[in-house]
């Protein structure tokens, strides 16, 4: 009899699955477990996780290290440089200047049309002319609408901007009402002795004039070519309750497209690609050189950068000159990134175009016989790599009851997609593609703007609620809880994350299902594209369609809605898809782990 | 004034001078919402929060005394409001409890009170 663990290493996650081997026996799984992983899956930091793994399964067991006859680990493909964004198109105000943000509060209604002043120098204004006036923070809200009411029938004031969280104040102390756009953090950069329009809406609505291109012409009595330059500020200012546009001198505002370079698919043809073209152009080319060998990125530019970094970092970890690393695979997705608008006042952000790219490194088996070679040597134990990752992984899937021979497995994990296929006349067929759960944590992120990855990872993970009284939550599909004590103040009326540890309040404006969609679309970006490419490729005919059952594991395969997206979308192809139950009792959990058990009772 | 009209209530304790709730009241101001200000002898604030609480249409009350600034909403226990801080730490924090009385009604996020 013999006792031996099967160990997968993964990009997140290392697990055990413990198990008794005797001669013509089925082996009896005593334990499995399952930790984080140590370091970046493929390296010699994994050593860590891994005893740490063992240590669990052991304890679960109540075996010690010492009877252990051999460990078996997958043959780990390190994917990093996972993931990337591009950002091809960017929004520049020069010269000109703009405010367009949603204070909560500002003062007043309609549109003030003037030349801008400093309230200090409001004795100096001369009559006959309209001004909008500019106060920062030393200025109180009862001295702002004092000046005002004092000068107001001698000079005409039209508008004012505000650095405080004043506009309500000032507005219901004037006795002449004007529109009030206020919490203006870089008050001191409005320039003075300009033409401005200052436009507030009514609660519940957004600006109409200043949103509109023409509307901005009207205003400042633009020539033709002088509109279409305004044309993408008007398009940043939609959506907003209240806005400042000021008209300067040489006054211009572009938008230039940042060459993004070109990415090049090296495999049976060579093929180039524009990153600009987006990312369904950029997965098209990729299809046509047949399998990748290898992808390069145009030298100088951001995308060449990007492959570099990845060469490097990969070169690295691995001890290899980084110039004979090869990207095998490129998972390219279109998203949105707020970024910063150059030139506005308020801090503004507008939403660029930007491809997302997840790039994943070959195999090594070389470094992975080293890495089982110093485990060897550390635990006193004989340490085996076992083979193709998918292939263990079909084997394990095979333990889900109901399963049979010909199958399909989807493995959907943090760093990768992977996908074989199992008949009984042919040999395996498996895939390794780019592109997991930290893909879409990035587009998560990086759409909703979220500076902490912990937030995009919980956003990822759990459903949503929004807060509504001090005692319920109305849950993202309608449903409403209620509670018998109070919710704590900083979480009320506000949209949070339902973890298991309690409710997580996001630093977020969007309204919940604003983020919902944000959440389910990257999921289908990444997993349902994923999941067509990898099952389209080891499919026998290179269709989907004629793959009949798909079993789903991983980590992903968890997610609360991940699988559902999945399944739903190979339905369309008539395929049918469900999530693993390992050996009955692990879930879609531990597939490759006991899959490596039972390859090596296979190998006897 | 009408009785009948939807109001935070503020209930004041006789002591504290007028003075030392304008940012409170600025706060609430700022926010859109319609506030009456009483005075009373009582000098428990959770009381008077409480109290100013199930007079109020829109269901919030706050409670000045001594140096403390309460706020609670009627469904809620008299010794346990929701909100509270100490009166005239910082203008600043003195707008946001009002601020945050008024988006209690409005039912928008909160400022943190705890922090300048």
């Amino acid at each position: 009899m013999a006792l031996i663990a099967g160990i997968d290493i993964g990009n997140a996650t290392t697990e055990v699955a413990l198990a008794e081997l005797s001669a013509g026996a089925t082996p009896v799984f005593v334990a499995s477990s399952i930790v984080p992983t140590t370091g970046i899956k493929g390296t010699a930091q994994n050593t860590q996780g891994v005893f740490q793994a063992l240590t669990v399964a052991l304890d679960a067991a109540g075996r010690s290290l010492a009877e252990l006859d051999l460990i078996r680990i997958n043959e780990a493909a390190p994917v990093i440089g996972d993931v990337a964004m591009e950002t091809i198109s960017e929004t520049i105000i020069t010269e000109s200047t703009m405010i367009g943000h949603n204070p909560t509060t500002p003062g007043g209604l309609g549109i003030g049309v003037g030349i801008t002043i400093e309230i200090g120098n409001l004795d100096r204004a001369v009559g006959g002319t309209a001004y909008i006036v500019v106060a920062n923070k030393t200025h109180t809200f009862d001295d702002v609408a004092d000046r005002i009411n004092a000068v107001q029938g001698r000079i005409e004031i039209t508008g004012a901007i505000l650095q405080r969280d004043d506009g309500v104040l000032v507005h219901n102390r004037l006795t002449r009402k004007i529109p009030i756009v206020d919490e203006v953090s870089l008050v001191e950069k409005v320039p003075i002795g300009m033409l401005a329009a200052v436009e507030v809406a009514e609660v519940g609505r957004i600006i109409e004039t200043l949103a509109n291109p023409y509307g901005i012409a009207t205003l400042f009595s633009l020539t033709s070519d002088e509109t279409a330059s305004v044309v993408p500020m008007a398009r940043s200012l939609v959506g907003n309750r209240s806005a400042v546009v000021i008209k300067t001198p040489k006054g211009d505002v572009t938008e230039r497209r940042i060459p993004a370079g070109w990415l090049q698919f090296i495999g049976d043809r060579t093929s180039e690609v524009d990153v600009d073209r987006g990312a369904e152009e950029i997965m098209r080319v990729a299809g046509t050189v047949g399998p990748i060998r290898n992808v390069r990125g145009e030298p100088g530019t951001n995308v060449g950068g990007m492959m570099e970094k990845v060469r490097v970092v990969m070169g690295r970890l691995t001890d290899r000159d980084p110039s004979g690393i090869e990207v095998t695979d490129l998972l390219a997705v279109d998203t949105e990134v707020p970024q910063k608008v150059t030139g506005g006042l308020a801090g503004e952000f507008s939403l660029e175009a930007a491809v997302g790219i997840a790039a994943m490194v070959k195999a090594d088996r070389l470094q992975m016989q080293r890495i089982a070679h110093d485990m060897t040597a550390q635990f006193g134990i004989p340490v085996e790599v076992g083979g193709v990752e998918a292939d263990m992984a079909v084997r394990g899937a095979l333990t889900t009851p109901g399963s049979s021979i010909p199958i399909a497995i989807l493995d959907m994990g943090a760093g990768s997609t992977d996908a074989c296929v199992l008949r009984a006349d042919a040999p395996a067929r498996s895939i390794h593609l780019a592109g997991a759960g930290n893909m879409v944590t990035l587009l998560i992120q990086s759409e909703l703007g979220l500076e902490s990855m912990e937030d995009a990872e919980n956003v990822k993970r759990y459903p949503l609620a929004r807060v509504e009284t001090l005692f319920n939550i109305r849950h993202e599909d309608g449903t409403v809880e209620f509670f018998d004590t109070p919710l704590p103040p900083h979480v009320f009326a506000r949209t949070v994350v339902l973890h298991p540890e309690g409710m997580i309040p996001l630093p977020l404006r969007q309204p919940l299902e604003v983020i919902r969609q944000v959440r389910i679309k990257a999921k289908q970006r990444v997993f349902v594209t994923n999941a067509l490419r990898a099952l389209g490729a080891v499919s026998p005919t290179n269709h989907v369609r004629d793959i009949a059952h798909v079993v789903l594991v991983g980590g992903s395969a968890l997610d609360f809605e991940i699988p559902q997206l999945v399944t739903k979308a190979l339905g369309e192809y008539r395929v049918v898809a469900g999530r693993a139950n390992i050996r009955g009792t692990e879930g879609p959990r531990n597939a490759v782990a006991t899959g490596l058990v039972l390859a090596w009772e296979e190998q006897r | 004034m009408n009785a009948d009209r939807p109001t935070i209530r503020l209930r004041l304790n006789d002591r504290v001078d007028e003075a030392r709730i304008a940012e409170v009241l600025h706060g609430i101001e700022e926010e859109g919402v319609p506030v009456e200000v009483t005075r009373h002898d009582q000098l428990n604030p959770l009381l008077l929060a409480h109290e100013a609480s199930l007079e109020s249409r829109l269901g919030i009350g706050i409670g000045i005394s001594l140096d403390h600034v309460v706020i609670t909403t009627e469904k809620l226990p008299a010794d346990r409001p929701y909100l509270a801080a100490v009166l005239n730490t910082s203008p600043t924090i003195d707008r946001r409890a009002g601020a945050n009385a008024a988006r209690l009604v409005k039912r928008m996020p909160l400022s943190d009170l705890n922090a300048e």
